[in-house]
């Protein structure tokens, strides 16, 4: 009797009947009508917890076939898992311990903090076909906390591209109530992996020796060591969504080809196929001063990932002549951004020209622009194609992946010659596709995969910007 | 025969029998005892106290990559939930008890769910600052010593979190699961100060500290009602000591009483239709607890879901990301289509828009498809739902009628009534879409009971306005051939004999949708010893 007592009273307190009440019906009928269940069922308590108490079985159903034959795979597939595991778990656990100790915190806490003024950051870079080079910056602003105020640091790197490098750069505002940002770096670097393909596009077959820069075109590398110094000016005018920047760059430069650094001499040396006498430039203690005149537009709606508007930069200037050598240098670039679909789905449009204005006898090799690499025809290497004049014109289409990754198409012409009369004579074509890594606000960096002059991979953190960080290339 | 013809076959074949491999019940033999049906698991048995469990970002990179890999390697099927009674019905546990599936909510204690001690009473001492997840907050005692959490809403988003994890709050206590008790208050600064012991930790997981100041900063990341006065909400500290989140798959090896793995858990393969219904996609361990609590003498686990802030749509509003619940944050096979794509394909939430409130995130009723709905970090019960849990979840939210809803969506204080009943509305439409969504994958007969020697039930389908008009068919052995049908009554109530057969006697039936379109539903089979006082014994709610 008591069993049954106790019985009735969980069931009254499992299932507390609370009276039926009408409720207004809302599309489609519900079930609050009826407003208790299973009411009429004794209230059993399993004795244990585990899967085969609560489900009353007199006699649990059997393994389905189907079980027994995924036997064999599983067996079978759980040796690539074993290893999966064998290589993923050591890392996952490190990870939990790097976290659990705050590990990355305390490095970067002791190498560079927001609320201290002076920080080291340690820098790698992988280029494609050269290889790893790393190295650090030592960097100091003069506010804590945030953007703004003026920053300085000195860098230094190694690697197989870029033998060695050291810089000390400034920037800022010299003189508060103007708007005008100053930056300048001066800087000491060595590269020993250079490419030089000869001017133009002349295939005559011809390997050297001492062949002229036009008559064939012939893969060599060379060697070059400069002192760069950068006086940047740059004056800020800026709206809520439109930006003109205009400004002007002083650049010296002091360029040595024939020093021998290290172990890193070049192969096949530009040596073995040109004649240097021909190549206006290639010498010991080159030594130029460039004056230009910059100006950019910025009319995109999102500086990561535009979907409207557009962006222009240019520059004119040149190199007064001195030591033999003088020049006029520009160029432009003009990118249109069209939103074709919902602001994911977008066409880039680009168009750039560079060239330089001189006499033959005062151009130097070294001044003359280029086309290959991530920012100009990447279907092809860098430095692949040399001339007075260069252009290129870009359809690239955007598309989203992911919250924080765009696909990309592209198809690339690029063209080059001595004259602009016979800019457009002789194109090359380059396409392929690639990712955009990154916020509509930030972007953080672009893969690229072409083809062209055979496969190209390209990793780039200033996705078609032809005269990206041109002062310092230059 | 060539060879390879031979090999075909045998793939074929092989993977036929894989896919199409049953276990039918045979005639005679007794699947379930004549026990009562059990309602209550004694997983509460005393135990030592377990370990507390930490959740770390590398188990991030397991969630996506290691473990989606390993999981594939695994061909897994589909297994019934482990932790069912034989209805069909998941009893009461550590884990969930039974609420709003078996009875009437009243609207009171729908709005009140786990609150029995209201908001914290002011004046309020900061005894900790708040370390894990994404919106500022603290560790207050209030007047009569209690301890609260104390989050706030984002000054982009005014009430948006605030409210969104009260409502849900009270939908998951209404549903049957462990929570804490949160609510929406307010103060001003003048209420509230910092504790001399109160300490916080740094980004160097360094316990440092905490001062006025901090507590200034993070008061001057909310917004202000009026100025130097706050909106936030308040979840009480639950009894007993916690015990870090429950892993989403396995058991917990210190804990004797966790015997079912977690992924076997109806209560947490569930979630796939609470959290698409609530639009939770931020269910992951981190969001749940273990609490080791002291009940009636026995100390033992409880499980506990915490922190509904950011469902209704506000982890989308919050992170600007309109694929939550449709996307995992890596969807490795979804994003490689879209990649190989181009664009061309208008992805299914593209259509999605933000609702004209702040307080309120793209929580919509269009688009939204239950079956595709998918959680931001993926939650390893979710994926194992069946047919069978997903109708159980699906027959529990539709015991919401709109009176019920109105109720908790006013414990979230929205300030523009207007927003509280979109809320409603969307929630009733979403409801109602989870409805087509699932219930027809089994068959919706359910609510079995003997009445005056024949037994009676419901279609749920029609119950739902799914149907216009159903039969039910009994069928042979076989479940070939129909021996009998019955006509459903409106809302889907019917009574029909038992078997003539004497003795242990399984019933297959099946719902035949008559109206609007014709639709044979899968056949179920009901269980029940047929004597002078029949019982019934147990169903299986989908045969093949």
């Amino acid at each position: 009797m008591w069993v049954r007592v106790r019985r009735l009273t969980i069931i009254a307190l499992l299932f507390t009947i609370q009276g039926a009440s009408a409720v207004a019906k809302d599309p489609p009928s519900l079930l609050s009508e009826r407003d208790t269940f299973f009411t009429d069922f004794q209230l059993g308590v399993s004795s244990g917890s585990g899967p085969s108490e609560s489900r009353g079985w007199q006699t649990p159903p059997k393994e389905p076939f189907s079980q027994k034959l995924l036997v064999v795979p599983r067996v079978v597939l759980a040796i690539p898992k074993f290893v999966l595991n064998l290589i993923f778990q050591p890392l996952l656990a490190l990870g939990r311990v790097i976290q659990k100790h705050a590990v990355i915190e305390h490095v970067m806490d002791f190498l560079y903090n927001d609320s201290r003024t002076l920080g080291i950051v340690p820098t790698a870079k992988l280029a494609s076909g050269v290889g790893l080079s790393g190295g650090a910056k030592l960097k100091y602003k003069s506010k804590p906390h945030g953007k703004g105020g003026n920053e300085a640091h000195l860098e230094t790197r190694w690697g197989k591209y870029r033998h060695h490098f050291y810089e000390a750069a400034y920037e800022g505002k010299v003189f508060e109530g103007m708007p005008i940002r100053f930056s300048s770096r001066a800087r000491l670097e060595s590269y020993p992996l250079l490419r030089f393909y000869g001017y133009g596009d002349v295939d005559t077959g011809k390997n050297g020796p001492l062949l002229g820069p036009r008559d064939s075109n012939v893969f060599t590398r060379y060697r070059e060591d400069r002192f760069l110094a950068v006086l940047k000016g740059e004056i800020e005018t800026e709206t809520e969504s439109e930006f003109l920047k205009p400004g002007f760059s002083l650049i010296y430069n002091d360029r040595d080809y024939a020093g021998k650094i290290g172990n890193h001499n070049p192969d096949p040396s530009i040596e073995k196929v040109y004649n240097p006498s021909q190549i206006k430039g290639f010498s010991q203690n080159v030594k130029t001063l460039e004056v230009t005149g910059d100006l950019e537009l910025d009319f995109v709606d999102y500086p990561g990932q535009p979907s409207e508007g557009h962006e222009f930069s240019g520059f004119f200037g040149g190199v007064p002549t001195q030591s033999g050598i003088g020049y006029f240098h520009y160029g432009f670039e003009e990118k249109v951004f069209i939103n074709l679909y919902r602001k994911n789905r977008v066409l880039l449009l680009r168009g750039m020209l560079e060239a330089v204005d001189g006499s033959e006898e005062r151009l130097p090799f070294f001044a003359l622009p280029r086309l290959g690499g991530a920012n100009r025809l990447r279907g092809y290497p860098t430095d692949r194609f040399r001339d007075e004049r260069v252009g290129v014109g870009t359809l690239e289409y955007h598309y989203p992946v992911h919250q924080y990754v765009m696909g990309e198409l592209f198809f690339e012409g690029g063209t080059f010659s001595k004259t602009y009369s016979d800019l457009g004579s002789d194109w090359k074509f380059g396409g392929g596709f690639g990712f955009l890594i990154g916020t509509k606000e930030d972007l953080k960096f672009k893969l690229d995969f072409a083809y062209g002059d055979g496969y190209q991979f390209s990793l780039s953190l200033n996705p078609t910007e032809a005269f990206y960080r041109r002062e310092r290339q230059l | 025969m060539k060879k390879s013809v031979w090999w075909v076959f045998l793939v074929l074949w092989y993977f036929c029998v894989v896919s199409c491999g049953s276990v039918p019940t045979k005639e005679g033999e007794a699947l379930f005892n004549q026990a009562p049906i059990v309602w209550s698991v004694d997983d509460q048995k005393n135990i030592e106290e377990p370990e507390e469990t930490e959740f770390w970002l590398a188990d991030y990179f397991d969630l996506f990559v290691t473990r989606s890999m390993t999981r594939t390697l695994e061909l897994r099927t589909d297994q019934p939930a482990l932790d069912t009674n034989a209805l069909d019905e998941v009893p009461n546990s550590s884990w969930f008890t039974n609420r709003i599936g078996v009875r009437k909510l009243t609207s009171r204690e729908m709005a009140r769910g786990s609150n029995e001690n209201g908001p914290p009473e002011l004046p309020l001492v900061v005894t900790k600052g708040k370390v894990l997840g994404g919106n500022p907050g603290f560790f207050v005692k209030d007047r009569r010593g209690k301890l609260f959490i104390i989050k706030f809403d984002t000054k982009r988003n005014p009430e948006q979190e605030t409210a969104t994890s009260v409502i849900v709050n009270r939908i998951f206590w209404a549903l049957g699961y462990n929570v804490p008790s949160d609510t929406v208050f307010h103060f001003c600064r003048k209420d509230i100060s910092v504790s001399e012991k109160a300490t916080q930790k740094n980004k160097l997981n360094e316990k440092i500290k905490m001062t006025d100041e901090n507590l200034d900063n993070i008061l001057k990341q909310s917004p202000e009602l009026k100025p130097g006065c706050y909106r936030a909400s308040a979840s009480e500290f639950l009894d007993g000591v916690p015990k870090g989140g429950f892993s989403a798959e396995g058991t917990r090896p210190d804990d004797p009483n966790d015997q079912i793995p977690h992924e076997h858990r109806r209560v947490l393969r569930a979630l796939q239709v609470f959290s698409a219904w609530t639009g939770h996609t931020d269910i992951k361990t981190e969001n749940t607890l273990d609490m080791y609590v002291n009940e009636g003498g026995r100390k033992y686990l409880k499980h506990y879901l915490v922190d509904f802030g950011e469902a209704l749509g506000a982890h989308a509003s919050e992170k600007e990301r309109y694929e939550d619940g449709w996307e995992h944050l890596f969807d490795w096979d979804k994003q490689l289509l879209y990649f190989l794509s181009f664009g061309l394909w208008k992805r299914p939430w593209e259509d999605r828009k933000d609702t004209k409130w702040k307080s309120i995130g793209p929580f919509v009723s269009k688009p939204f498809d239950p079956e595709a709905w998918k959680e931001v970090y993926p939650f390893w019960p979710l994926h194992e739902a069946t047919d069978e849990d997903l109708y159980w979840a699906t027959k529990l939210i539709m015991r919401f009628n709109r009176a019920d809803l109105q109720a908790i969506v006013k414990e979230g204080q929205l300030s523009n009534p207007e927003a509280s009943e979109y809320l409603v509305e969307t929630l009733l439409k979403r409801r109602d879409a989870i409805a087509k969504a699932f219930l027809y994958k089994v068959s919706p007969l359910d609510y079995f009971r003997m009445k005056e020697g024949r037994i009676c039930a419901v279609d749920l389908g029609q119950a739902a306005g799914l149907s216009e008009k159903s039969t039910l068919q009994r069928m042979d052995s076989e479940g070939k051939k129909v021996e009998a049908e019955f006509p459903t009554a409106k809302e889907g109530d019917l009574c029909f004999p038992l078997l003539k057969k004497m003795g242990y006697a399984k019933d297959r039936l099946r719902i035949v949708v008559d109206a609007p379109v014709q639709r044979f539903l899968p056949l179920l089979e009901l269980h029940y010893v047929n004597r002078e006082r029949p019982k019934i014994l147990g169903l299986i709610r989908k045969l093949p």
